[in-house]
């Protein structure tokens, strides 16, 4: 595990980019297959509706033949019309299809043989199915029975019918007997919220009744005579392009607005805001397409002008590189220029001033008179001399160096000394040692002089000495200084103190008689004390033996 | 707290490119900054860590104790002794750049605490202190000590940021003590070969 700190760091977006650019993909795949699917299924539904609206149709076209065929057969063809009118009507007032009234009118119609009668008695099973909790397929079945001798259909209906009155009474009186128990059951029903749906539905149905012969119709007039196949196709093709008109209103609400304003794509919110209205979209699309324009409009605008900006900003740019491009290449052209301009002023002059020297040089006295004097007849030392100060007078250094060097070797020539002098050992110098002997000599002087200066500063001791300038005296005198710094070291060893003024008296008598003898006698009595082992001491200063 | 730049990708891209002398002046310059804060982290490795006797590395091979090798897994590693000459390798730095993160940044520069031992050092106890209080380990203060342990002989943490995860014991505590000079530093080295880069193409600065 590596532990670090990142100092600086970036932020780089292409794993990002990556990841949205394939949820973009997979989104864009998504809608697609929901495209595909949703197109699949709306067509799905369309043919199926138009293949229920056409069932339907022909549903109804059946059972409506099959009543034809049986009032035909029975001899009442010219009933029809009516008869499926009537039941038309009574489908739209019961609610129940007229497909399945039909099979039950005709059922109504063979048991009673009267179209009168049997629309009345298919009223009276309405009112009792709906009435009580049997199906109206198995009350008309009753009746049918009922009438055919058979009341037993009718007593298993449970509606108060029971086997004594249905033996002692013929149907007129039952059916008077069920419309009395039973009649605005059907009415009653309708009003309830069940009743109202049941009525829309069967409603719904005959509209599809209605859209499955139209399109029967209309698919028979477009495909021709390429029979139902090229009536299916029809079909698909109906459903093809009426799913690719709703999902593509579908496609635009379905989209983030959000989103799409992080996109910058204002217009398709604007269409997003508008069909969040629902039907207002639909009634405001000049608007609408109004505002989207205007959207778009701003959004070119705007890429518009940031586009000419910075067209705008580089033309600058460009212009402003080529001027100074421009203008670095004018200042290195002056530059050139100028510098061609200088060397050929500065030729000019130099050409002027070699002119000017030519011309100056005429005018030279000196040249002139040494040039005058090579003229003449020379010896070759004195044509060396002129010419050694024509080069002197031009300031020709090395040529005046040469010619010196002619000179002297020619003038020792002249003399016959300059071979002598060669062939001469080289002479030993004179001085050297001198400057050991100047320092000894110097060194002795020095200690001469100390010598002198220590015996004047003596002799101004012995004559001016006093106790009073005795400290000052010993101050100029180091030799002194330190002569009496001894004796005192050494009396202080002794114990020697100031005894202030002494004043001895000697008298003359016995063997001393003068001051021979005096000193005679001291010097036995100090040679006595040495030689006994008591050293004697000289204070020089006191003038005293110790 | 690492800083982010824009455009840095590019400016290394052209100065290495067109001004190879400024790029590598300018790394001279930031390896100068980054060393600052490695050779301070360095100087606090100690010798040994009171109290861990037996966590000094020894000399001896280290088998794990714990684990088996496995042929799924046959390189275990046994946990790291602790040994302060492979700590203060471990503490350098590096102008590589690298691998982008979970959150899409790329570091450019950075300091690095390599060794295990140092990664211990740096972060033992960041968690839970005194010891996991799930520890199903027959030794519960273990943990416990080997953290007041660290703690006793490098001190406490020092944090670089408000996170959690931003605290740490060497190299977060120098570059914590470092108060952002080494930032400083490189952007200064990095603002320095731009601008004369930038002069040198006859571009205003």
């Amino acid at each position: 595990m590596t532990i670090e700190i990142p100092i600086i760091s970036t932020y780089k977006d292409k794993g990002a980019k990556q990841a949205k650019s394939s949820l973009d993909k997979l989104g864009g795949t998504a809608k697609k297959l929901g495209l595909a699917l949703g197109l699949a299924l709306s067509v799905n539904k369309i043919v199926a509706f138009g293949r229920t609206s056409v069932n339907e149709f022909l549903a109804s076209e059946k059972a409506a033949a099959s009543l034809q065929n049986t009032l035909k057969n029975t001899g009442n063809f010219l009933a029809f019309p009516d008869a499926e009118a009537g039941i038309k009507n009574l489908a739209k007032l019961s609610g129940i299809a007229d497909d399945s009234l039909i099979p039950l009118f005709s059922q109504l119609y063979l048991a009673t043989g009267s179209v009168n009668t049997a629309m009345r008695d298919l009223n009276t099973a309405i009112d009792v199915s709906r009435g009580s909790s049997n199906e109206l397929g198995t009350v008309v079945d009753a009746l049918s029975k009922g009438y055919a001798g058979n009341t037993k259909a009718l007593g298993n209906l449970n509606v108060g019918l029971n086997k004594a009155y249905l033996a002692s009474n013929n149907m007129v009186e039952i059916q008077k007997q069920l419309n009395g128990t039973f009649s605005g059951a059907s009415a009653a029903y309708l009003e309830t919220y069940a009743g109202k749906i049941e009525v829309l539905n069967n409603q719904w149905n005959e509209t599809k009744e209605i859209i499955g012969q139209g399109l029967v119709i209309t698919f028979e007039r477009a495909t021709g005579n390429q029979g139902i196949g090229g009536m299916t196709n029809a079909m698909e093709n109906f459903g093809y392009t009426l799913d690719a008109v709703i999902i593509k209103f579908g496609t635009f609400i379905d989209e983030a607005p959000s989103f799409l304003d992080k996109l910058g794509l204002g217009f398709i919110s604007t269409i997003l805001e508008k069909s969040a209205e629902g039907w207002n979209y639909l009634l405001g699309v000049d608007e609408t397409r109004l505002a989207i324009q205007n959207e778009i409009w701003k959004a070119n605008t705007k890429t518009f002008e940031m586009a000419q900006k910075n067209a705008a900003d580089q033309a600058k740019r460009n212009k402003d590189y080529l001027a100074f491009l421009a203008k670095q290449k004018a200042l290195s052209e002056a530059s050139a220029k100028a510098a061609a301009k200088r060397a050929a002023e500065e030729k000019k002059i130099a050409a002027e001033r070699k002119m000017l020297e030519q011309a100056g040089s005429i005018f030279n006295l000196e040249e002139i008179q040494i040039y005058a004097a090579l003229q003449n007849k020379v010896t070759e030392n004195e044509k060396l001399r002129l010419s050694l100060q024509l080069a002197l007078v031009q300031e020709n250094a090395s040529e005046a160096g040469r010619l010196a060097t002619s000179l002297a070797i020619s003038q020792l020539q002249t003399t016959n000394l300059a071979e002598a002098i060669r062939k001469l050992p080289v002479a030993l110098n004179p001085f050297t040692g001198w400057s050991t002997e100047l320092d000894l000599i110097l060194l002795k002087m020095n200690l001469m002089n100390q010598l002198l200066q220590q015996q004047t500063m003596t002799g101004i001791v012995k004559a001016q000495i006093t106790p009073q300038n005795a400290a000052q005296v010993l101050a100029n005198a180091p030799i002194a200084l330190n002569e009496y710094q001894a004796i005192k070291g050494e009396m202080d060893f002794l114990g020697v103190r100031n005894m202030g003024s002494l004043n001895i008296t000697i008298n003359n008598a016995g063997s001393v008689v003068s001051d021979a003898d005096l000193a005679d006698q001291i010097r036995n009595g100090l040679l006595n004390s040495n030689l006994s082992g008591s050293p004697s001491s000289i204070g020089r200063l006191l003038g005293a033996f110790q | 707290m690492p800083v982010e730049v824009k455009g840095l990708v590019e400016t290394q891209r052209a100065l290495k490119q067109l001004a190879p002398d400024l790029y590598k002046e300018m790394n001279k310059e930031i390896r100068i900054a980054l060393k600052v804060v490695v050779k301070d982290a360095q100087s606090k490795v100690t010798p040994n860590v009171i109290g861990l006797f037996n966590w000094q590395d020894k000399g001896q091979p280290v088998v794990s104790r714990t684990k088996a090798k496995t042929m799924m897994a046959p390189n275990l590693r046994a946990f790291p002794k602790y040994n302060p000459n492979v700590i203060r390798k471990g503490l350098t730095y590096s102008l590589a750049r690298g691998r982008r993160n979970s959150a899409g940044f790329i570091s450019f520069y950075r300091l690095l605490n390599k060794s295990a031992a140092g990664a211990i050092i740096e972060t033992a106890g960041r968690k839970n202190f005194n010891g996991d209080p799930k520890s199903q380990s027959n030794n519960k203060n273990a943990g416990a000590h080997f953290n007041r342990s660290i703690q006793g002989t490098y001190g406490g943490f020092k944090s670089i940021g408000n996170r959690p995860q931003d605290r740490g014991r060497l190299l977060y505590a120098a570059y914590a003590r470092d108060e952002g000079r080494v930032t400083d530093a490189v952007f200064k080295a990095i603002s320095k070969a731009e601008i004369t880069f930038r002069k040198r193409l006859g571009l205003a600065a």
